[in-house]
């Protein structure tokens, strides 16, 4: 077992791409990490850094004390599990553990014993036999980690594992893996693109983007203080409600025409008047009817789209004359994969605030809505860098 | 499936049936007329060259093995065909790893050199090569024959091969070398493997070509301790032109031996190029 320091790692490829930039990471001893990000954000280059199978430009990577920038993958003393599995297919489930150990030059005697723990605390016991074709998804994914587990490597790295199999069955082996990770206590990268994986399973995570790390923290700090407009899209499902507005000197917030109070913890000493962005979380926004609650923390809006998941009803509600996002704004809050999706998002006529409510809540389209912004739940970002304003909550990395 | 279903089947796929049958027919006219009056007795056939067989007789047979030197020439073919295949497809795999799997300089360029030759008629290089074979002494011996045909091979091996090499997923050979695998190892232990059907079926193509060459047979190793069978057979017009059925049991000889591996092996000449390795 190891840590692995990341120090301004860069990658740039000859035609000029710079796929990660200025990495600087310390992962601990036993960790779990997570790298994710949208597609192309440098986090799958990053973790092949660190595997060996991608030369480093720039910068310093350490594994344990050594400084391993130019040792051989094999001499890293790493596992890796890749996202199309890379099983030997010409080899059983047994060759394919035997084979690392075999080229380690480990004694017969040992190498069964390493191989028959493995197989027991992955199941695959009955089908050490059996070739890689002759395997279910979700077997194939054991027998990976299998080839991984015998080496007992101080570094386990994870890219996309659970990307190819069926949706319940990734929810299965997610929890396995974590189980497995924390059992073993082995140092552990893990690349994802799926937020709810990164959420579920690491002790800290990355969340990267054009090549850039964005924030780390551990998922329940990313979820209440993302570090940015891109973060606090990110991460989390429906995503931060997000609406643009102006900080007034006296600390009120106005979206539009209506007025919100800041709370003390929520921007502290910042240069007001200044462009923001307020984001908050569905599930924090407050229900209340007409002259309830706090009255200086409310905003008022009208039901537009209602969407049921059984265990809860997502209710849109539209500002009425809050300007939507600006193109500045969605361009820092999100990375789009097609032009179309952005072209959805910036159509909006009017501001746009998701709320959880219960299943039964039965809210008619149209109906005019009050919301309470509790306590806390308020999140602050510059409109013009997109970075969350310095609060009295925030950790700072 | 109906039998009105059935009719209407066979008589929409008739016509491509038909078509098929044609060059079938003419390759297998070719074949029962090379057998049938090889086992002729000489007076049936000059009585018709075309008829079946009244009664065998393995005189014509038994005439090219002794006084036509058909074992020695099987031999040789089997000397020359089986080491020429293994050389030219184990050197052909080597260069096809390296173009496909692994990092170098001018990668594309070298590939191109490699694989040009195989558009250029042996006829052509048949003289300069002639002329530098006498200089190493090596006309006429087995090592002279094996270098020219694996030379010749070289680049269809290569440029298969390379072909099938690329099926093998990078990831496959990424994992390789992280579980400590260095080139050879991953050479020898994944992909060879794991290319077995593409290597057989390139071997089969490389073999089917050598055995069938009668160029190099008649031009570097024709001396009867070293001529192949194919060209062993041209030598019968001369010495056997009276006797055209020695001819025919001759060439019967000849072919007999591939249409036996083929006919075992047929299903690796084409399955071996179209598989994947998910």
């Amino acid at each position: 077992m190891a840590r692995v320091e990341l120090e301004k790692v860069c990658k740039t490829y000859s035609d000029g791409t710079r796929a990660v930039q200025d990495l600087t990471l310390s992962i601990a001893d036993g960790e779990f990490m997570i790298f994710v990000g949208p597609s192309g954000c440098g986090k799958t280059t990053a973790l092949r850094m660190v595997a060996g199978l991608e030369d480093i430009t720039d910068g310093t990577l350490r594994i344990g004390a050594d400084i391993v920038n130019d040792l051989d993958c094999g001499d890293r003393d790493i596992a890796m599990v890749f996202q199309n599995y890379a099983l030997y297919p010409h080899m059983t489930v047994h060759g394919n553990m035997d084979f690392p150990l075999r080229l380690a030059g480990m004694v017969k005697s040992e190498r069964e014993v390493r191989i028959a723990t493995a197989a027991r605390t992955l199941g695959l016991e009955p089908y050490l036999g059996r070739r890689p074709a002759r395997l279910s998804g979700g077997q194939r994914q054991r027998v990976a980690m299998g080839r991984a587990l015998v080496r007992q490597p101080s570094v386990f790295l994870m890219d996309e594992p659970l990307s190819n199999l069926d949706a319940k069955l990734r929810v299965q082996m997610r929890a396995e893996i974590t189980a497995l990770q924390r059992q073993l206590g082995i140092t552990t990268i893990y690349v994802t693109h799926d937020q709810i994986e990164a959420l579920t399973m690491g002790d800290r995570i990355a969340v990267m983007r054009d090549g850039r790390l964005q924030q780390v923290a551990d998922p329940a700090t990313l979820y209440a203080e993302p570090a940015n407009l891109f973060v606090a899209a990110f991460i989390g499902a429906p995503a931060m409600n997000l609406v643009e507005g102006r900080l007034g000197a006296d600390g009120t917030l106005s979206l539009g025409p209506q007025r919100l109070r800041v709370g003390a913890g929520e921007a502290e000493a910042s240069p007001a008047p200044r462009d923001v962005v307020a984001g908050m979380r569905p599930e924090a926004l407050r229900l209340v009817h007409d002259g309830q609650g706090d009255t200086a923390r409310q905003v008022v809006g009208e039901v537009h789209s209602r969407e049921s998941v059984g265990s809860d009803l997502y209710v849109t509600l539209s500002l009425a004359n809050v300007p939507p996002l600006s193109p500045e704004t969605v361009a820092l809050a999100h990375v789009f994969e097609d032009s179309a999706e952005a072209e959805t998002l910036l159509a909006d006529r009017s501001a746009r605030l998701t709320i959880r409510l219960p299943p039964s809540d039965r809210l008619a389209l149209g109906a005019p809505v009050r919301l309470e912004v509790p306590p806390g739940a308020l999140r602050l970002f510059d409109r013009r860098t997109g970075q969350a304003l310095p609060c009295s909550g925030t950790e700072r990395q | 499936m109906s039998a009105r279903q059935i009719l209407r089947r066979t008589v929409r796929e008739a016509p491509v049936h038909l078509f098929l049958l044609l060059p079938n027919l003419s390759v297998l006219f070719l074949v029962y007329y090379l057998i049938s009056n090889a086992l002729k007795p000489r007076a049936e056939y000059y009585a018709s060259e075309f008829a079946l067989p009244r009664t065998i007789s393995f005189d014509a047979i038994y005439a090219a093995i002794t006084d036509g030197n058909m074992l020695g020439a099987l031999k040789n073919s089997i000397v020359l065909t089986s080491v020429s295949t293994v050389v030219a497809v184990f050197l052909g795999a080597c260069a096809a790893y390296a173009f496909a799997h692994l990092r170098m300089r001018w990668k594309t360029a070298i590939f191109v050199a490699m694989v040009v030759p195989m558009s250029i008629s042996p006829l052509i290089v048949s003289i300069p090569l002639f002329a530098q074979l006498a200089k190493a002494g090596l006309i006429n011996t087995y090592l002279g024959g094996i270098i020219v045909y694996v030379g010749l091979q070289m680049s269809f091996a290569i440029y298969v091969l390379d072909g099938v090499f690329r099926q093998i997923p990078e990831e496959v050979i990424e994992a390789a070398r992280i579980d400590k695998a260095g080139p050879v190892r991953i050479f020898f232990f994944i992909v060879l493997p794991m290319a077995a059907p593409g290597l057989t079926a390139t071997a089969m193509f490389v073999m089917l070509a050598v055995w069938n060459d009668l160029l190099v047979g008649l031009l570097f190793v024709n001396s009867p301790g070293t001529i192949p069978i194919t060209a062993n057979v041209v030598t019968f017009q001369q010495k056997f032109s009276s006797d055209p059925q020695i001819i025919f049991a001759g060439l019967t000889l000849s072919v007999l031996p591939i249409l036996l591996v083929y006919a075992v092996a047929q299903r690796w000449f084409v399955g071996g190029l179209g598989g994947t390795f998910r």
